[in-house]
């Protein structure tokens, strides 16, 4: 969180899902993060990739696979 | 760039069309008569007797994702392949052969992600499974330990917990040979350690299961020529033991013994000695290898009567 004068004033700032923006805790033993790799034109991995977090809740519904097929479509439409 | 895209775009349809053509050889497509609601939108069509059939296309997408996820990893030590099903476990065995994952094929031992007591204790940081129903086990603990799960799933597959989920036909073993090949592939081609436009050198056919017995029958026939020379063997043995029938058989020919002394009168202690080289010459005729020993026995006997 930040102050008065807009600094952070936290430690430690969880992340937050990347489908549904829930606070991922520190006890969500259940939330992964998932790393997507890029490919160049040939197809080979370039060593770049796109970070995807999801909460442990989004798993436990069974969304996680439709969660990251769409938020890997929207991310795909813009990079390779 | 819109022509080399272009040209990209092509390549990539002519592979995944041959792909497409290689899993439907292998009936990936075929799904169960029941599905899961999250399965729904791989789902192409129904067939009139209730099974659901796979959309290919959108199997071949995802297969893409997991190799990418796959490849993103740095060290392949830090993945776990795991299959629980008979079908399965040569698959995983090449596919962590090729790829250098951690193949995990057999019962997967509770505690393996949460026990740190144990000796096949480990934290992979990439889960990659046959089937979530039957390997439900790594799934519920890798829910304890923030580890991503990728399945292949049927189209009645639970997908809780399961991150990346490859609609497929799990049950067949040509079907979870296929996809791994695919799978492993394209991790490959991703790395670079097969060049675009080259294709792979290892058969799928390495990835199917084998029974058992198919394996032995390939044995028996390695094994062939010895067991030929054996079998001769027991022959060798069975004629000698014919031998010694034939020579209780020589008791009738006493009478025709009797014949050859009366052509020779004599000569009758000879005639006898005669006679008894006579009774081995049939037996020179049947086995000669085995009338050296019955001449020789032959021999002591008359020798004994003769001293008596």
């Amino acid at each position: 969180m930040q102050n008065e004068e807009g600094k952070t004033v936290d430690l430690y700032v969880p992340r937050k899902c990347s489908a549904t923006n829930r606070i991922i805790t520190a006890k969500d033993h259940a939330s992964v993060q998932i790393n997507i790799g890029h490919l160049d034109a040939n197809g080979l991995y370039d060593g770049h990739f796109t970070t995807f977090a999801l909460s442990g809740f989004v798993r436990a519904q069974g969304d996680a696979d439709s969660s990251l097929d769409r938020l890997w479509q929207k991310k795909a439409d813009i990079k390779q | 760039m819109a022509a080399s895209a272009g040209g990209g775009a092509v390549r990539a349809l002519s592979q995944k069309e041959q792909d497409i053509q290689m899993m439907l050889a292998a009936d990936v497509h075929l799904g169960t008569k029941n599905c899961d609601f999250q399965m729904e939108r791989y789902v192409f069509k129904r067939r009139t007797d209730g099974i659901y059939i796979i959309n290919l296309g959108k199997t071949w997408d995802k297969l893409q994702l997991a190799a990418r996820v796959i490849v993103a990893i740095e060290n392949p030590q830090d993945i776990i392949v795991q299959s629980a099903r008979p079908y399965g476990q040569r698959a995983v065995l090449k596919f962590a052969q090729y790829t250098g994952a951690h193949a995990i094929a057999g019962r997967h031992t509770p505690g393996t992600f949460t026990n740190q007591l144990q000796t096949s204790f480990s934290e992979p940081r990439l889960l990659i499974l046959t089937d979530p129903r039957t390997d439900h086990q790594p799934i519920k603990e890798s829910a304890l330990g923030n580890i991503p799960t990728i399945a292949f799933c049927d189209t009645d597959s639970p997908m809780r917990y399961v991150d990346i989920g490859i609609p497929a036909n799990n049950k067949g073993r040509n079907s979870i040979g296929c996809l791994f090949w695919l799978l492993a592939r394209m991790v490959l081609q991703m790395r670079g350690t097969i060049l675009p436009g080259h294709k792979w050198e290892v058969m799928v056919d390495l990835f199917f299961y084998r029974d058992p017995e198919e394996a032995k029958e390939q044995e028996e026939e390695a094994a062939a020529a010895p067991e030929f020379a054996a079998v001769t063997d027991y022959q060798g043995a069975d004629q000698w033991g014919g031998d010694q029938w034939t020579s209780d058989v020589a008791a009738p020919p006493v009478a025709p013994t009797g014949a050859d002394w009366g052509a020779a009168p004599a000569s009758v202690p000879t005639g006898d000695g005669w006679d008894q080289t006579v009774a081995p010459v049939p037996v020179d005729g049947t086995v000669p290898p085995v009338v050296a020993p019955t001449g020789w026995e032959s021999a002591a006997q008359p020798t004994a009567q003769g001293w008596e």
